[in-house]
């Protein structure tokens, strides 16, 4: 009990340090908090076709994910749920304080800021160009390589370049949550305590062509301890060092949108004489509307440097290679039809994907 | 002769400030409440506001409330001010909320609700046809945003 209760301790604190700070707020709206309560839902199914028949599927999937904020002059609170019929999770619980306009102090539970994909749907299923994300982007409990939570502080701020463009900057400190304990033991996720062989930080630059828009081109790079205890590794090292540094591109020009990333990664097992394996992913969307309701899009994901990755061999499911074609149809404002077909290749199987799912969001 | 030259040019004057006087009670203009009278915003603010960022003004958080009182001025709010489609603008709200828990702006469906919004929510910020505001002194435009 009292080791549940530490660990919560440094939330808890956060929270009071937050309110006490807001109760001295000069700003005479700060007494009067707005708070927002979003509902991305989702529902499909699956139908997926592998080279073993033993490996066939068909799943229905429903998801609801829940997004709360509520926040008072300077001080700010966001918490995302997510419910569906293969998980429940609380994915992300932060505390922040706006230290000037468009400079943002969080602490908590987060997203990590180096992955571009993530940083910017979240669980936000309507708001995805696909249904799929990339899967260099993947969740870590869905054959993810690269640790997408963490615990600690991150700090976001937004700078004015020229008249109208602007410069993103996010940094995130802390440690990393493996997936065992997202699913198992959700307030161990809030463990502060406990960073040994989890530290990991990550960081997200982006140059904007329009300061209000994420667009823009930028690079992201992060270090975390992945904590082998988790994993099915056999050997000494305790934990493997993984580095990432990327590239990444989103646009929209027109009728067409472009969305791409490109990661290089290098993974050092602690205790094995230095020895590391280096390896690289990306994808590159284009999709293209036609009409005000309708867009296609296609999507290619490669990698290269896998095969003899042992940090890979510890993710038999990770998707290596991938070519994918969608067709979306913005049916009725806030919801849509989405339709996807896609060939995977892992590092042991091969498979065809069919997926069709409804997205909304309320109110 | 004289007199009826100096007729016609007083019907050419009269015809053009009418014209003028037209144009100015269409013209879209940002409204607020707040006593400063130095209250500016540029372009870039006012597109940074409606979309929740945070706006200062003298040390205060800037409020948005969108005047959906009319499908024209809604139209126009959303060609010229925010430069995007209903559907992005709608998405870009949600992804702001979504990424950062930013609240969306305020949305009024009548006069009477901006007016109650104006004067009721401290530090708020609208947009109305100008010739909306007229006869209330508490409200006062500060920027055109459009012209017809």
């Amino acid at each position: 009990m009292w080791a549940e209760t530490r660990r919560a301790i440094p939330l808890i604190a956060a929270a009071m340090l937050a309110a006490t700070a807001t109760a001295g707020e000069t700003d005479p709206t700060a007494g009067s908090g707005q708070g927002e309560l979003l509902f991305f839902g989702s529902a499909g199914t699956l139908l997926q076709h592998s080279d073993d028949p033993a490996y066939d599927t068909s799943e229905l999937i429903v998801a609801m994910d829940v997004l709360g904020s509520w926040g008072a002059g300077r001080f700010r609170v966001l918490g995302e749920l997510l419910l569906s019929t293969e998980e429940q999770e609380l994915e992300r619980l932060q505390i922040g304080w706006e230290l000037r306009p468009d400079t943002y102090l969080w602490l908590g539970r987060f997203h990590q800021p180096a992955s571009v994909w993530n940083a910017r749907h979240h669980h936000g299923s309507y708001l995805q160009p696909s249904i799929t994300r990339p899967a260099i982007e993947a969740w870590e409990d869905e054959a993810g390589v690269l640790p997408q939570h963490f615990i600690g502080l991150l700090a976001e701020t937004r700078l004015p370049l020229g008249r109208s463009s602007g410069v993103s900057l996010t940094a995130g400190f802390g440690a990393v949550a493996s997936a065992k304990e997202q699913t198992v033991d959700p307030l161990k996720a809030f463990d502060f305590w406990d960073l040994e062989d989890r530290q990991s930080w990550s960081a997200r630059v982006a140059l904007l062509p329009d300061f209000a828009d994420d667009d823009g081109i930028g690079v992201i790079a992060s270090q975390s301890e992945i904590d082998l205890a988790d994993t099915d590794y056999v050997g000494p090292a305790t934990h493997a060092d993984l580095q990432v540094l990327g590239i990444f591109a989103a646009w929209q020009h027109g009728v067409w949108r472009l969305d791409s990333a490109l990661y290089a990664m290098r993974a050092n097992f602690a205790g094995m004489g230095g020895e590391r394996d280096e390896f690289s992913a990306g994808y590159l969307q284009l999709k293209r509307e036609l009409g005000k309701e309708i867009s296609v899009l296609g999507r290619f994901e490669g990698s290269a440097g896998t095969a003899g990755s042992s940090y890979l061999a510890l993710f038999p499911d990770f998707v290596e290679q991938r070519s994918l074609l969608g067709f979306r149809w913005d049916f009725m404002p806030q919801q849509a039809l989405s339709a996807e077909f896609s060939r995977s290749m892992g590092r042991d199987s091969r498979f065809s994907e069919f997926r069709l799912q409804w997205s909304v969001v309320l109110p | 002769m004289q007199t009826r030259r100096q007729f016609l040019w007083l019907a050419i004057a009269a015809f053009c400030a009418g014209r003028a006087r037209a144009s100015d009670d269409n013209a879209v203009v940002l409204a607020t409440a707040e006593p400063d009278p130095a209250v500016s915003l540029t372009s870039l603010q006012v597109r940074k506001l409606f979309l929740g960022f945070t706006v200062l003004h003298a040390g205060n958080a800037l409020r948005p409330v969108r005047n959906r009182s009319d499908a024209l001025l809604d139209k126009i709010f959303l060609q010229h001010v925010m430069a995007m489609s209903a559907e992005t603008y709608g998405r870009r709200l949600l992804a702001m909320t979504l990424q950062q828990g930013r609240q969306r702006p305020v949305a009024v469906y009548s006069r009477e609700q901006l007016i109650e919004a104006l004067l009721g929510i401290p530090h708020s910020v609208s947009f109305a046809w100008q010739s909306d505001l007229a006869g209330i002194p508490a409200i006062r435009a500060v920027r055109t945003l459009w012209r017809p």
